[in-house]
């Protein structure tokens, strides 16, 4: 049992399994909060210890507790752009698998947005491919349940769109219009009116068309994007990069108090180059929930888009039709090499986007002409189709990996198609790494996969694809590990190991609920765990209401809690 | 838009870093050529405007007292073009820096992504000195050929830095890459605007030195030197034959640079027809009626002093004239 003195706490968890993190003391009975940090934790009998009057007694109810899920990898301004938007993606991100389950989302969205005639109706996560209609939606599905809302569907790919004849007339979209070169517009058969999808550079003119908030509404929509974070389990954020335009509005926001959460943030790399000076040190110790972590550099693309850099080609031709197609970097190696420079000399953490095996050569060397310093945490976002010896490569300098499991399920089948078995089965290669020692997380890169971490732990522990296919069985990990890299693995990487990432006392108490325990339930069913609670620093920031699954008494001393 | 209303001619300048992408866009902003520019570049730290030429300078655009506008494109690109549309007035030329890793064959698409908007062509800079280096880097030698493959014109720059076997050796290399490549010789950028971002209507409407009737009279030709750029112009009154005049256009060596006329050609009495040409890049389009009689040919030519063959030209194109089949 560890403990401070006898000092009294707050509140004290207990009543379910808690499992740290600590390798020091795995499992424990309960739990006790003093001031937003973690007084005691261990034995039942000796947290009680630390009960006084007015501690809360909070029981579990068979539910298990976890350190506060830390997001290895995401793109938070997207939650807080998407707040007003309606979420129109099949299972698993979303519910609508057809077009009629389409419409009834956006219904819903109507209704609770109390939109009004004339005002956009966005959705996202649009994807034709995953409709039991079998066909892309049109303007004729819509226009008869949303005739006065101009409305736009994104695409999933966020590279189309689908619109309503509201949506076409609002943006001067017709009969009339050319197909520019680059674009898809499908038009009604027999005719030239466009029937709904565009894509690519036929969404040029939407581009503008688009209402955009206004910063006193992004400033609000940062609390529905903490709280869609919150309710995952998610205590500490990311994201990297920032796009210029709103870092300002990040400090506006610490400075009015808008942060609950910790989010990390990370410069975009060519504003780093630009305006960064050596000696300005950016690994201070954390002031407030906002902090400026270091830059974020995006080396090569997709792989399931073909634009990711490999040393060996695709065996599909390039986006283009190109053949012996490998993909190219996106930023030439010079700007690479000066930001890696520069951030080392400025003591700002890099982070630096890589799934193709070649553009990972491109960043050790920027790596190593910079004089490999230790102790920097470069981190490699993605770095899905390392190899085995750039593995040896991030031991041997210190670089942590943040993988991406979701791929094997969402693009899995693809990427055998687009790079073949031996290098999709070794995509997130996990156990390889944790095997060699490296620190790793698991995102989401959320949007591009949902933020649930019990989803991100289901496909490193599973690697099922949409197909069925193990995308690699050796590559699948245990739970525990898993649940590392989405923990104290996660605190690691952001220098935070002595703050968070674990139950420890000292630590803080950043906590997480759920509806079971990962370690003990089917690994098949890791996917249905729910997030219950969540708590930052003490104070619960998530609740989930779900009278049916808790246990009546656990459930009134839950909301009892005061 | 309307039929009056031109299409705003995209000019897009590529190359690796280093290329001399840099001092090309900033003598466009200085030149002597009248044009409104609105020219885009990656950031602004590069660009390096004389402060003497800035009138305000707002962020992300920095307007000249010439009338040109540098935009940086923080934004993405598609946005910052559509911006641009919507000022008043508009721009008269576009010119994009693309990055250094840019695939060529995306940027050109945002060359016609609106109809408001007509891709001029594809102009890649390629340092002479360090090109074969480049060209054998792993990282992004692949990239490089690409984008000279891709090039309507290519302008290999630093020649004066390199001696006459080398340079031999890097126009061997082109060729082999890029054998239909045309490929001009710069120093320190200095070009000028017509060969860059082609040859305004003013000056094919000025073409024409002569009174010049229609139906029977031999075309007028006219060349003009500089030191670097020769200029060479025909007018005619008689019509061309359409299928010779293709196979014309299309065979044009390579000394060839730019040409921009209207042209009289037979079979479509009511419009001239435009043509642009941009390198290896050429379009042949419907354009303007006629106004009232007044059909005539008009085309200018720009090619390297050495090598433009004037009097070549002069046979090839009055023999893609229609035979004249009244005595």
């Amino acid at each position: 049992m560890t403990t401070g003195t006898t000092i009294i706490s707050d509140m004290i968890y207990l009543g379910g399994d808690i499992i740290t993190m600590d390798e020091n003391n795995p499992m424990a009975e309960a739990v006790a909060v003093k001031d937003g940090l973690i007084l005691a934790v261990g034995p039942k009998d000796d947290v009680l210890k630390t009960k006084g009057a007015a501690t809360q007694i909070v029981n579990l109810g068979g539910k298990t507790m976890l350190p506060g899920f830390i997001d290895g990898h995401s793109h938070f301004f997207q939650a807080a752009m998407i707040a007003d938007y309606a979420n129109v993606s099949a299972p698993p991100v979303g519910t609508a698998s057809s077009i009629a389950g389409i419409i009834a989302v956006l219904k819903e969205h109507v209704a609770q947005q109390a939109l009004k005639p004339g005002e956009w109706l966005i959705g996202y996560g649009y994807d034709g491919s995953a409709l039991t209609d079998g066909r892309d939606a049109t303007r004729d599905d819509f226009d008869p349940y949303f005739p006065d809302n101009p409305m736009v569907l994104v695409h999933v790919s966020g590279h189309g769109c689908v619109l309503n004849s509201a949506g076409f007339k609002a943006v001067g979209i017709d009969a009339n219009t050319p197909t520019p070169p680059g674009g898809v517009t499908v038009r009604k058969p027999g005719s030239n009116e466009p029937a709904g999808l565009l894509m690519e550079n036929s969404m040029f003119p939407i581009l503008m068309a688009l209402p955009k908030p206004s910063p006193q509404v992004l400033l609000e929509h940062l609390t529905t994007a903490q709280q869609m974070y919150a309710s995952n389990g998610y205590t500490t954020v990311q994201d990297a990069p920032i796009d210029p335009k709103v870092m300002p509005l990040y400090q506006k926001a610490a400075d009015e108090g808008r942060f609950f959460l910790d989010l990390n943030g990370y410069w975009e790399s060519h504003q780093f180059l630009a305006t960064a000076k050596p000696g300005t040190d950016y690994r201070s110790p954390r002031a407030g929930y906002y902090r400026l972590a270091g830059v974020k550099v995006i080396a090569d693309g997709s792989p399931q888009g073909r634009t990711a850099y490999f040393t060996k080609p695709y065996l599909t031709c390039g986006p283009g039709g190109e053949k012996n197609w490998r993909g190219t970097p996106i930023v030439p190696p010079e700007h690479l090499n000066a930001v890696v420079k520069l951030a080392y000399e400025c003591d700002a953490q890099v982070l630096v986007h890589c799934n193709g095996d070649a553009a990972i050569d491109m960043l050790l060397d920027a790596h190593k002409a910079a004089g490999a310093p230790h102790g920097r945490r470069t981190t490699v976002v993605h770095s899905q189709f390392v190899r085995r010896d750039q593995l040896e490569l991030y031991v041997q300098y210190g670089i942590n990996a943040s993988f991406f499991t979701n791929h094997a399920f969402f693009w899995g089948d693809v990427h055998m198609q687009n790079l073949g078995q031996e290098r999709a089965y070794f995509l997130s290669p996990m156990k390889t790494a944790r095997a060699l020692g490296l620190r790793m997380t698991n995102h989401s890169d959320f949007l591009v996969t949902p933020l649930d971490p019990m989803f991100i732990l289901w496909t490193a522990v599973n690697r099922t694809s949409r197909s069925g296919q193990i995308i690699g069985p050796d590559e699948r990990i245990s739970v525990l590990d898993g649940l590392k890299a989405l923990t104290i693995d996660g605190a690691h990487q952001y220098f935070e190991e002595n703050r968070k990432g674990s139950i420890e006392v000292g630590k803080l108490a950043d906590l997480v609920i759920l509806t079971a325990n990962p370690t003990k339930v089917d690994p098949a069913a890791i996917k249905a765990i729910k997030v219950a609670e969540t708590i930052k620093g003490g104070k619960s920031v998530f609740r989930r209401a779900s009278p049916a699954t808790t246990p009546p008494m656990a459930q009134e001393v839950l909301i009892g809690a005061r | 838009m309307t039929t009056e209303t031109p299409a705003i001619p995209v000019t897009i300048i590529g190359g690796y870093l280093g290329a001399g992408k840099t001092t090309l866009l900033n003598t466009l902003l200085r030149g002597d050529h009248g044009l409104r520019l609105a020219i885009l570049v990656n950031d602004f730290g590069s660009i390096n405007i004389d402060a003497a030429l800035i009138a305000i300078h707002d962020g992300e655009t920095i307007s000249l007292t010439n009338g040109c506008v540098c935009c940086s494109m923080v934004d993405n690109l598609a946005i910052t073009l559509l911006e641009l549309l919507g000022r008043e007035p508009p721009p008269d030329q576009i010119v994009i820096e693309a990055s250094g890793v840019a695939d060529p064959h995306r940027i050109v698409f945002y060359g016609a992504a609106d109809p408001r908007l007509r891709l001029d062509g594809l102009i890649v800079v390629a340092d002479a000195e360090t090109l074969p280096l480049r060209l054998r880097d792993k990282y992004i030698g692949e990239l490089v050929m690409r984008q000279l493959v891709a090039a309507d014109l290519i302008i290999m720059s630093k020649v004066d830095l390199i001696d006459e076997a080398q340079l031999g050796g890097v126009r061997e290399l082109v060729r082999e890459i890029a054998p239909r490549a045309k490929v001009v010789e710069a120093i320190r950028g200095d070009l000028p605007a017509d060969l860059l971002l082609g040859i305004g209507e003013t000056r094919v409407a000025a073409s024409s030195p002569f009174e010049v009737q229609h139906g029977h009279d031999p075309p007028a030709t006219r060349q003009e030197h500089d030191d670097l750029f020769a200029r060479w112009s025909f007018v005619s009154g008689r019509p061309f034959d359409r299928e010779r005049l293709l196979t014309t256009v299309e065979s044009l060596p390579p000394s060839v640079l730019r040409a921009k006329g209207l042209l009289y050609v037979a079979g479509d009495p009511a419009h001239s027809a435009v043509l642009q040409l941009v390198g290896r890049r050429w379009t042949l389009e419907v354009g303007s009626p006629w106004s009232g009689a007044d059909r005539r040919t008009r085309l200018v030519v720009i090619g390297p002093s050495g090598s433009l063959d004037t009097a070549q030209l002069t046979e090839d194109f009055s023999f893609a004239l229609a035979d004249d089949l009244r005595s």
